[in-house]
């Protein structure tokens, strides 16, 4: 197209947490800048968490997100047990998971219901869809008070878990409150075989791009709640305590929040990077939904995030119906909570709905951190977002701004990006 | 359903960061501190967004405490249903963070999940960045207090709560 100018800027990108842009300036055909801002200011939890006692680390740390709190709060235990030579008990770890699990469904329904579902039914909002898709809607509200009800039943809130902490679990779920959640999760089988047979009829944009995926990697299970090693889609494993020799942060200057990369270059962290690293693990009825929706583990195309994030939320209900059986199958016993502080590091990884969560802290003599750092999903996830901005934008450079602009926003809305986490944000900027 | 039983869960929303916006949180923990009926729980919602719809949900009556533009002097009070007001929304849903509480009654209104909903609201003076409310609302939480606890006191009478509209002196009219 002759002396076509493009000049797209998404200012704010809507329906992600946090403040980002995304600027796409392009002249007949030739793109001169695109990226994706990241605004939002930092936040500095590494800075001051310094000098903070041991179980003070996990209340703040935990507020560094609002939407995955637990598992902020999980990788900051898995950290302070690693440094000080703990290992939680069988049911600690199963109570833990109904929580973990409980925030995984509530996180992944908010994405794929409340802020992917929109750009697939052609609305600016969840809003809308009262009036077109009520039952739907209703659904999505249903699970996503069942997530939130199964962290309240196990940490004491839906978010910023007050009973969250080193070694024990300074609550117990009261026995009646955990039959009830359990017969909501069979119920919210149906509500998921649902949302199964919605997301069936949705159709992906085109796009394939093929990238190196990281995920937690755990022998006995689908790698979410604790990393034994980090696993690379082309077969790699990392010491948890290595991470540092696979991936390296680097700044850029149109970014608050930082990138990463390993050896290979950018790279992928979330559920789809989960689902193709450990699809073996994954639960039969999760398998059987991914069939359904087509998805399989040499899926290249990011915009199927999204799809991974419905996989996932069966595996994580049945894990929850699991380990709530396991809770109600015996009388639950309070443990010994006594912490002894000791001088060193700790690293905790897991699985946050958006991807790997490192939490690294080192302790002095009396248990206070000396130093942090977090590394966090969608750091990781910006450096490949831009990777497929530069692969996307010249197979759709003839389109209409407007769909342009559409495609770069769901792209980043597909990583489900949490910038406020991150730094942490999104604005889209295009020029033509 | 007799009044006694009826099930009344008190909202206080608002962040605390931002001026006279903490104002339905500070009246939720003074609420807190008060004997009201057993048939009465009081939530500190903060800024819930979409989660405040759950703390309303399978109540009979809610009573939802804000900051709320109406117009007025700062410190000044409303009460009014929330089906009978036009409150402006953000349709644009920018993040989850920023669900306005305009949106999620609609949402629970459209959806059944939310039962009838009374609002008291303040009106603020100033909701820049900082921890403390302004002198004039600050003088006004002892009344916002009151009109909850009137309200309150008029479901245990009488199944359908009266508008009332409190003038700044505290009287209502």
């Amino acid at each position: 197209m002759a002396d076509r100018k493009i000049s797209i800027f998404v200012e704010e990108v809507c329906r992600v947490e946090g403040h980002g842009n995304i600027v796409l300036n392009a002249t007949d055909g030739k793109i001169e800048e695109l990226r994706l801002e990241i605004t939002e200011s930092p936040r500095l939890f590494e800075a001051f968490m310094l000098g903070r006692r041991w179980d003070e680390a996990t209340h703040i740390a935990c507020r560094i997100c609002g939407i995955c709190s637990i598992a902020h709060s999980t990788a900051s235990v898995l950290a302070i047990e690693d440094a000080f030579g703990i290992e939680p008990s069988e049911q600690t770890i199963a109570l833990r998971k109904i929580a973990y699990h409980g925030e995984m469904i509530q996180s992944h329904v908010l994405h794929f219901y409340y802020l992917a579902a929109p750009d697939f039914l052609g609305v600016p909002s969840v809003i809308p869809l009262i009036q077109s898709h009520p039952e739907e809607v209703k659904r999505a509200l249903r699970l996503k008070r069942l997530g939130n009800d199964l962290c309240k039943l196990i940490v004491g809130r839906h978010i910023h878990p007050c009973a969250y902490l080193p070694k024990c679990m300074p609550k117990l779920p009261d026995p009646a409150a955990m039959e009830a959640l359990h017969t909501r999760c069979l119920d919210a089988r149906r509500d998921l075989d649902a949302a199964v047979a919605l997301f069936s009829t949705l159709k992906l944009p085109d796009f394939d791009r093929p990238t190196e995926c990281l995920a937690s990697w755990d022998p006995d299970e689908y790698g979410m709640y604790r990393a034994v090693k980090i696993k690379s889609s082309n077969g790699d494993m990392t010491d948890t305590r290595e991470y540092k020799t696979k991936i390296r942060e680097f700044v850029v200057p149109h970014s608050h929040a930082k990138h990463a990369e390993t050896e290979n270059g950018a790279y992928m962290v979330g559920a789809l990077a989960r689902f193709k690293i450990n699809y073996d693990q994954l639960h039969p009825k999760a398998k059987e939904v991914a069939q359904a929706l087509g998805l399989t583990t040499d899926c290249t195309n990011p915009y199927a995030i999204t799809v991974a994030q419905v996989v996932e939320t069966v595996h994580s209900l049945e894990e929850t119906i699991k380990y709530l059986e396991w809770c109600l199958g015996r009388e639950l016993e309070w443990e010994d909570w006594d912490v002894k502080p000791r001088a060193g590091r700790g690293v905790g990884i897991t699985e946050a709905p958006r991807g790997l969560l490192i939490h690294d802290y080192t302790f002095d003599d009396g248990g206070k951190l000396t130093n942090v750092n977090c590394i966090i999903p969608t750091n990781q996830n910006l450096n490949n977002i831009e990777h497929d901005f530069h692969a996307l934008v010249p197979q759709i450079i003839e389109r209409p701004d407007d769909e342009i602009r559409l495609l770069l926003e769901m792209l980043v809305r597909a990583y489900d990006p949490c910038i406020s986490c991150a730094t942490h944000m999104l604005k889209v900027e295009i020029k033509r | 359903m007799s009044n006694t039983t009826k099930r009344i869960v008190v909202l206080g929303v608002g962040s605390e960061l931002h001026g006279d916006d903490s104002v339905g949180v500070v009246v939720a923990r003074r609420l807190q501190g008060k004997s009201l009926p057993e048939n009465v729980e009081v939530v500190v919602g903060h800024t819930g967004g979409l989660n405040l719809l759950f703390d309303m949900e399978g109540a009979d009556w809610a009573i939802v405490v804000d900051a709320v533009d109406f117009g007025g002097r700062p410190g000044e009070i409303c009460v009014f249903e929330a089906e009978d007001a036009d409150l402006v929304k953000v349709s644009r849903v920018a993040s989850l963070h920023h669900v306005s509480l305009a949106d999620v009654l609609e949402l629970g209104r459209e959806t059944g999940i939310t039962p009838r909903v009374t609002v008291v609201g303040i009106q603020p003076g100033q909701l820049g960045f900082g921890q403390d409310l302004s002198a004039e609302v600050a003088q006004r939480v002892e009344a916002a207090v009151q009109a909850v606890v009137d309200l309150v006191a008029g479901a245990q009478e009488e199944p359908a709560a009266k508008r009332i509209e409190y003038s700044e002196d505290g009287t209502t009219r």
